[in-house]
């Protein structure tokens, strides 16, 4: 399994809402439930909702030069894994929110591009193997049509982390863009079988819209009545205070009796680092290092284990003393 | 076992006497400074287990705090029974 970067220049609209869901099988982007908003720049991570700004100069500087573009999206996908010995089919699909704007959106496949952005934040182009134009009448009571783009990705140009951008110019009604990708060895067939895939997605979509919906309608009042469980938590001890905090560091110094605990028997050697005022720069002269003591208990394990077992033997030998000197003082002669 | 035992009858004790007083946050320097002591204990516990398995030991020790308080708290009594000297206890 290799990682791809990728990027999708798609030249359409600026208002643009898009979503991204991850399909079990063969179906393989890592991203799932991912919404970009409306003229969101921004990169998001797989399998999470956390947007992270991007400055606009890096935002212009992935932008296709074919497209004339203010505004738009870029998206990026962090550790995209394939099997670099099969083809991949990316679909692009676009649907509009109602069938009264789809006349007004325009769609330019010729500037769609696909791209690795290497380590060194050049782009390597690919070479985009076959378009095809999807319309659906019907989907979930609005306008939805796509695009497929097939392509192969060479084995020799994994790259660490992967960019889908969508960018585009003028003002467009609010549309939904999806990308997917799925795994097909013969890319005439795997077109052949879009259709079948088309009709997958929407149940996808319909699915996921209606867990789109509830989500909204349950977090639809006031967002200051959202509640967390860690906040109340979190109250609950700062309510508590002192005695709480006390309560809890003695329970954790007594936790440390328990076995149950997993314990580690690392040995940590740190870093040494001299600082050159002047010069502001930081010489390190040795880095961290860290053993693991377990690694004796591969190599010698008799010793170890009888290491262990003389230490365990003494402890219960000191305490069944100390019992006995108890004992002895109390109902023995020893007391008196 | 025993261990558990203190520590939540501990904690059930300070939790209901002082749970209506409200009381200061802590510090977060305090936090962060009881965080790094756990955390050195917990390393040096890592090394202890691994020439001395808790697993092997947990029984003595229970053993240990349990004779060692049943004497203690048995010296501790009779302490306050010796002050009172209508029963003459020496």
């Amino acid at each position: 399994m290799l990682s791809l970067s990728l990027i999708v220049f798609v030249g359409f609209g600026s208002n643009i809402s898009a979503y991204a869901y991850s399909i079990p099988g063969d179906w393989f982007l890592p991203y799932s439930r991912v919404e970009l908003r409306n003229g969101f720049k921004g990169e998001t991570h797989p399998d999470a909702d956390e947007f992270v700004e991007l400055s606009d100069s890096r935002f212009v500087h992935m932008q296709n030069p074919a497209v004339t573009s203010n505004g738009g999206i870029t998206w990026i996908v962090k550790n995209l894994s394939y099997d670099s010995t099969r083809d991949i089919t990316f679909i692009l699909t676009v649907r509009s929110w109602n069938a009264t704007t789809l006349s007004d959106f325009s769609f330019y496949p010729e500037s769609l591009v696909l791209g690795y952005i290497n380590h060194d934040l050049s782009t390597t182009w690919f070479t985009v193997d076959d378009v095809h134009f999807f319309h659906r009448d019907a989907f979930n009571s609005d306008q939805f049509f796509g695009y497929s783009v097939v392509f192969t990705v060479p084995a020799d140009q994994a790259n660490s982390f992967s960019r889908i951008s969508l960018s585009g110019s003028g003002t467009w009604p609010p549309l939904g863009v999806s990308l997917y990708a799925y795994y097909s060895d013969d890319s005439s067939s795997s077109v052949s079988d879009l259709a079948a895939i088309l009709a997958k997605l929407e149940d996808i979509e319909q699915s996921s819209d209606e867990i789109k919906g509830a989500i909204e309608d349950q977090y639809s009042g006031d967002p200051d009545q959202s509640f967390n469980v860690d906040d109340i938590v979190t109250q609950h001890n700062e309510k508590m205070g002192v005695l709480s905090f006390s309560s809890d560091v003695m329970m954790d110094v007594l936790g440390l009796l328990s076995p149950d605990q997993n314990l580690s028997s690392e040995l940590v050697f740190p870093s040494m680092s001299l600082k050159i005022a002047n010069q502001r720069q930081t010489v390190q002269l040795w880095p961290e290092y860290r053993f693991d003591l377990e690694e004796l208990a591969g190599h010698w394990p008799f010793l170890i284990n009888l290491m262990r077992s003389i230490t365990t033997a003494s402890v219960w030998l000191l305490v069944l003393r100390y019992c006995y000197k108890v004992f002895d003082k109390y109902f023995l002669a020893g007391g008196s | 076992m025993i261990i558990n035992l203190i520590t939540t009858l501990l904690q059930f004790v300070t939790d209901t006497i002082f749970s209506v007083v409200d009381l200061p946050v802590v510090p977060r320097g305090l936090v962060n400074a009881v965080d790094l002591m756990l955390g050195y204990m917990r390393s040096g516990m890592g090394i202890f287990n691994f020439f001395c398995p808790l697993s092997g030991i947990s029984g003595a020790v229970d053993l240990f705090v349990a004779v060692w308080t049943v004497e203690h708290t048995y010296r501790l009594v009779m302490w306050v029974l010796q002050k009172i000297p209508l029963l003459g206890v020496k």
